[in-house]
């Protein structure tokens, strides 16, 4: 397995940073300098500056914002008629991300505004974190419609991702009660279009917070099927508001999942076989660090590093 | 074991420690007029610490100046030697049980800086170059520019008379404190450095010091980083043999690639040593005391503190030692 990370592949220093701490592949945030345009120009100059740093280009880490998901569904649920014009300027984007050789696009599917965060500094010794607010279940009608969109969407999009050669790999950021929230329903997803170009981001934190959810289980169950495409490691705790962020060290001090989670969660990845990359996602802020928390990332991806050894030796 | 690190006294790294997990911090002695740690600075510390959750577990190094006379053998020794008792019973009334201390007289020794994995900035030691140039490999101790180079030769067994002396006045008084003395072997590990020998340069010389004068408190603070730079050690056998001693009672964490005559410093994921063996090791031993991220390489934008280097090496020490622990089958 490989370690990976999310950075803003314009930033020198970013490029820089990722290279001194051994990551090897890496996904672009989906923003690109003011003046240029999401066309496969810039996305190949974007690859380009990954792999002149010498880094295996994993692909972007998100849809443009234009493209988003959960901003489509939000307007098929409020009927709007112009999302159809939004669908074709995707697999526009789509054709030009494959002309440009972006190998895989993350697509985060939340429920639109089904989740409310906050930052807090109530993380450990005051470290800043996202407190993401528990979800009301949305109505079934509402889950049907939203169901209902998202299978439009992987319709007219997975043909263009095909065509494209651009893989696309689904998940979401906090679980939400009735969407999205069991593996059943990651496999409606996955079969709702059946097509090799889609798989999922197994984010263990956000998979682990569905109910009765095995995450060795769950890996053996979508591994075996070759459908992981990218792994996150995350540290998400369900408290009686919220779910909180924290550091990955700290699942040690939890009962459940136990000492062992992410460590397991790695040696079951490797055990199907996958032996893609791994990133760890945003950590709580360090006093004194930049926006977009450059010691904290430093210390997560330590603590996976360490954990991608004790694996690849076993 | 105790991940510590090394924490200064502002309030901006005692917070990153703590937000990093890390409980236990290992200070440098205060320097003080009087040539003593005195009990009132440690207590300062200490309450500023405990804001953060944070425990002084042990003080590395007092000022040298504190015992230089002490190490080359000069008049004025006996006074030093009086002061650094006064230090270890000022660290009893205040609680920390482990001091630190080096008997490098000229001090560590590197030759150069050099651009590691992605450009960061690591440490580099040839021997050639430290024999060719010796003023220069000490120069980046202080770059204001008042290195210590010494007006007269000394030998081993000097050296060794001077460190016997030291050790047969002072660890009774560790041993009536409770205070565990923890020798730092000489880095880079090589006899003699402008005609004054280094002394603790190999796994004999360490055991040597050990045997000087038996007794628990006259232990090691084992410098990974520096027995794995001995030529021909395998530094996971010298956590097994010093620490079924228990002759480890502080540790260094820390990675090099290659062996004298020339080593760099590296992250500590690409080193030479197997780490995850290496924390087994300290593991089967039962090592209880505190083990420090030791140096970083130098990394893009980083603070004065290198908190990103640090947060990477705590981060990682976190990651092997919990992975340990789950074989071991123990709730990290």
């Amino acid at each position: 397995m490989k370690l990976a990370l999310t950075i803003n592949c314009w930033s020198d220093e970013d490029l820089l940073f990722a290279s001194q701490f051994g990551v090897t592949h890496l996904l672009a945030e989906a923003s690109i300098p003011q003046g240029l345009q999401w066309d496969r120009r810039t996305l190949a100059s974007m690859r380009n500056r990954v792999e002149k740093a010498e880094f295996t280009f994993t692909g972007l880490a998100g849809l443009p914002q234009p493209f988003s998901i959960s901003a489509y569904l939000q307007r098929g649920l409020n009927n709007d008629p112009g999302r159809e014009q939004g669908l074709d300027a995707l697999c526009a984007f789509v054709t030009e991300a494959g002309a440009a050789h972006i190998p895989l696009i993350v697509c985060e599917c939340d429920m639109p505004g089904a989740s409310e965060s906050v930052i807090a500094p109530e993380g450990r010794a005051g470290a800043l974190i996202h407190k993401y607010a528990h979800s009301t279940p949305a109505d079934r009608a509402i889950i049907a419609g939203l169901w209902q969109h998202l299978t439009h969407w992987l319709q007219r999009v997975v043909p263009a991702a095909e065509n494209a050669g651009v893989k696309l790999a689904f998940g979401s950021r906090y679980v939400t009660e009735g969407w999205l929230d069991s593996i059943g329903a990651l496999q409606n997803l996955l079969d709702a279009v059946p097509c090799p170009c889609v798989g999922l981001v197994f984010n263990q934190g956000v998979i682990a917070q569905m109910p009765g959810v095995d995450l060795p289980e769950a890996i053996r169950h979508f591994g075996a099927q070759k459908k992981i495409f990218l792994v996150e490691v995350s540290n998400l705790r369900s408290r009686p508001a919220h779910v909180v962020e924290a550091f990955l060290d700290e699942m040690a001090q939890e009962a459940k999942p136990d000492s062992g989670a992410m460590l397991r969660v790695l040696q079951a990845n490797r055990a199907t076989g996958y032996e893609g990359p791994v990133q760890p996602v945003t950590p709580p802020g360090i006093g004194g660090d930049t926006h977009w928390g450059h010691k904290g990332q430093a210390f997560n991806l330590g603590y996976l590093r360490a954990l991608l050894q004790v694996v690849e030796r076993a | 074991m105790k991940i510590a690190l090394h924490v200064g006294p502002t309030r901006e790294e005692a917070q990153f420690a703590a937000q990093v997990g890390v409980k236990h911090a290992v200070i440098g002695g205060p320097d003080s007029p009087t040539g003593i740690v005195e009990y009132e600075a440690l207590t300062k510390q200490q309450a500023m610490f405990a804001e953060y959750g944070l425990e002084i577990c042990a003080i590395e190094n007092v000022p040298i100046h504190f015992y230089d006379k002490v190490m080359f053998g000069l008049p004025g020794r006996d006074e030093q030697i009086d002061n650094y008792c006064a230090t270890i019973r000022n660290m009893r009334h205040a609680g920390i049980p482990i001091l630190g201390y080096n008997w490098m007289l000229l001090g560590g020794i590197t030759t150069d800086y050099v651009h590691g994995r992605g450009g960061a900035r690591e440490r580099r030691f040839e021997l050639p170059s430290a024999l060719r140039n010796p003023t220069a490999s000490l120069e980046w101790r202080n770059p204001r520019g008042t290195i210590h180079v010494p007006d007269q030769e000394l030998s081993a067994e000097q050296v060794w008379d001077n460190l016997t002396y030291f050790l047969q006045r002072v660890v009774p008084v560790a041993e009536e404190c409770n205070v565990k003395l923890a020798a730092h072997p000489d880095d880079a590990p090589f006899p003699s450095h402008m005609g004054v020998a280094r002394i603790l340069w190999n796994l004999d010389a360490l055991q040597r010091l050990i045997d000087t004068v038996p007794s628990p408190c006259n232990a090691l603070d084992f410098c990974q980083g520096t027995i794995s730079e001995m030529e021909g050690v395998n530094v996971i056998d010298a956590i097994y043999h010093f620490g079924r001693q228990k002759k480890i009672v502080f540790a260094h964490f820390r990675a090099v690639a290659g062996q004298m005559p020339r080593f760099d410093e590296v992250f500590m994921d690409e080193g030479d040593t197997d780490m995850f063996a290496a924390m087994q090791a300290y593991k089967d031993v039962g090592f209880d005391g505190p083990m420090r991220a030791d140096h970083t390489p130098g990394v893009v934008g980083d603070n004065q503190y290198a908190h990103r280097g640090f947060a990477f090496e705590v981060g990682y020490m976190r990651g092997l030692a919990q992975a340990v622990d789950r074989f071991r089958g123990v709730s990290a």
